[in-house]
């Protein structure tokens, strides 16, 4: 009996206004209301919502059968409160059944853990008092920022008394090792890792409507049969899908039959017999792992590199990137909370990935929501916005 | 476009940041959007000088309205430029700004980028098509405009990668390159 593992990831950030130079020390209105609300209602109405309803279907049909995990970053839980709060309300529903499992995760979709132990510690425990006030849940499997992980990173979160990571299934950190086994940080023996089969989920991801692609049209019998390729002599006991949960809906629309196919596929899964669905905090009653996977160095779900060149890559990163981290004993001193939720929110992957110029040349990555025609607008708007909050913290 | 050695090795000898116009001073070239940005720059960083390089029928528009704002001590007019004069200016720059209303192509930024100066170039440009590591605003974006100015003399890190990437990215333009791949599209169709 093979174990699999659905996760969902939902990370939308506070989208930042077009702030000039002469706004700083001038206006502290950093956010695009219009954006913030017209995005999150979209999102809302074209993927939360109807997948949700989906999820609870499919686990009221099949009862304690099929069960899923979601990370949910902070700021989209205060969008959804402050623009969508039936969101909120849906997904308290899928909570109340028992079948889905929240998971840990930054406050703001931060990129503090590539920085250091105090920022992202900050971060974590934002996030589960958010987590608490909101769905009344206490975590004890984290998935970060772009599945970000390194040894580190996993020792913080052992101390943090997190139990399992979810991770990209790098290759170069694997070797010859392969991800449907259970691994654990090699400092901390205690903390698990369940590692991401990246070329299946790509399947869906990036092929779902490739064209060009010898095995399109994907269909739900096709993936089954990709699984059971998949399924050697030597290979273990777990199958590890992490998603974006926007990929249903928003980046493949209704039209596509993207919702058909995850239906399908789940009903397929259940019913065939040989898989049994798991949430990530399961491994811990059911299997020890076995071995240990070294991780010297930060590993994301980035590209086919799997480094964090997409957010800190360019020198304009790296320069946002410090210039931001230098405030934080600003912000253990400052009072001023609007300007301290400010340097949070500007932690975010999103804004980074704005700046990155690893496809400038070669741009066959579409993005979603493009807000800047370049990375270098995306710049100076977020160093105009870090301006004013340096200030605005210092005050 | 072939690398000149020379075309940075002039100095400076004022203290602020300068920031460039070059060209003919006519309608099509946008200079009265260069004026309002500079008074928008000035009024926030008055370490800033501003150069508008050139002649043309809109001179006596962009002096006017240069005095109106009162920023004649920030703003500077050359006249005609030719030759190692146009190098040497170059040289002084901080910002090259070309607000071009429309532009077949505009050569102009090219040479900017060779002498290592950053550029700011309006979308309406042919020239805006090929070049990545330039800053491209609407014409009629002041804010924009002055937003990117002022990004580029303050950011330093915005300044570097504007600065050494530009210059290779101009370099790197060559009509042997453009010539080969019209040649490579000839030979795929006739």
């Amino acid at each position: 009996m093979k174990k699999i593992c659905f996760h969902f990831q939902i990370s939308q950030p506070f989208r930042l206004r077009t702030y000039r130079f002469f706004d700083i020390n001038e206006r502290h209105d950093y956010y695009d209301d219009y954006q913030n609300h017209y995005l999150t209602q979209r999102l809302a109405e074209r993927c939360y919502l109807p997948a949700n309803k989906m999820m609870l279907d499919l686990i009221k049909k099949y009862e304690k059968q099929f069960k899923l995990s979601f990370s949910i970053s902070g700021s989209s839980i205060n969008l959804f409160k402050q623009y969508c709060p039936e969101v909120i309300d849906s997904f308290k529903e899928l909570i109340a059944t028992g079948c889905v499992e929240i998971t840990g995760n930054t406050y703001t979709h931060s990129i503090a853990s590539l920085n250091n132990k105090t920022t992202f510690l900050e971060q974590v425990k934002l996030q589960e008092k958010l987590l608490k006030e909101t769905f009344g849940v206490k975590p004890k499997s984290f998935c970060n920022t772009e599945i970000i992980y390194s040894d580190e990173i996993g020792e913080w979160l052992s101390e943090a008394g997190y139990q399992v990571v979810l991770t990209e299934g790098a290759r170069h950190i694997l070797g010859w090792k392969n991800t449907s086994f259970l691994y654990c940080n090699p400092y901390q023996t205690d903390l698990r890792l369940l590692l991401r089969s990246y070329r299946l989920c790509d399947d869906i991801t990036l092929r779902f409507q490739d064209r060009s692609w010898d095995q399109y049209p994907l269909t739900a019998d096709k993936y089954m049969q990709f699984l059971h390729n998949t399924m050697g002599e030597s290979d273990g006991p777990l199958f590890n899908f992490f998603w974006d949960y926007e990929t249903m809906g928003e980046h493949y629309p209704a039209e596509t039959g993207i919702f058909d196919f995850f239906r399908s596929l789940i009903d397929k899964l259940v019913q065939s017999g040989s898989f049994q669905f798991i949430s990530p905090t399961d491994v811990l009653t059911m299997d020890t792992p076995v071995s240990t996977l070294h991780a010297p160095w930060p590993i994301s779900c980035s590209g086919e590199e799997k480094d964090t060149n997409e957010w800190i890559g360019n020198s304009l990163q790296q320069e946002a990137f410090n210039q931001l981290f230098k405030l934080e004993d600003l912000y253990k001193k400052s009072k001023n909370k609007e300007a301290k939720l400010a340097w949070l929110r500007l932690q975010g992957a999103d804004h980074f990935n704005f700046m990155s110029n690893k496809w400038l040349e070669h741009r066959f990555v579409k993005r979603n929501f493009e807000v800047y025609s370049s990375p270098y607008q995306a710049f100076i708007n977020y160093m105009n916005v870090l301006n004013d909050i340096k200030i605005q913290l210092s005050e | 476009m072939v690398p000149n050695p020379q075309k940075h090795a002039f100095a400076r000898n004022v203290n602020e940041k300068i920031v460039t116009f070059l060209g003919r001073v006519t309608f099509q070239k946008g200079p009265i959007y260069f004026v309002e940005t500079a008074k928008m720059v000035l009024d926030r960083d008055p370490n800033v000088r501003f150069v508008l390089a050139g002649d043309g029928d809109m001179m006596q528009v962009v002096i006017d309205r240069v005095a109106e704002l009162g920023i004649s001590d920030r703003f500077h007019f050359t006249g005609f430029l030719r030759g190692t004069d146009i190098d040497k200016m170059f040289g002084m720059s901080d910002v090259y700004v070309m607000p071009s209303i429309s532009e077949p192509f505009g050569i102009s930024p090219l040479e900017a980028m060779q002498s290592k100066v950053p550029v700011i170039i309006s979308k309406q440009s042919g020239v805006s098509e090929v070049l990545n590591y330039a800053i491209k605003v609407d014409f009629w974006d002041i804010n924009a405009m002055a937003d990117a100015i002022y990004g580029i003399l303050h950011y330093p890190s915005l300044y570097n990668i504007l600065s050494v990437k530009g210059q290779e990215e101009a370099n790197n333009l060559k009509w042997e390159d453009v010539a080969k791949r019209l040649k490579i599209i000839y030979e795929k169709y006739v």
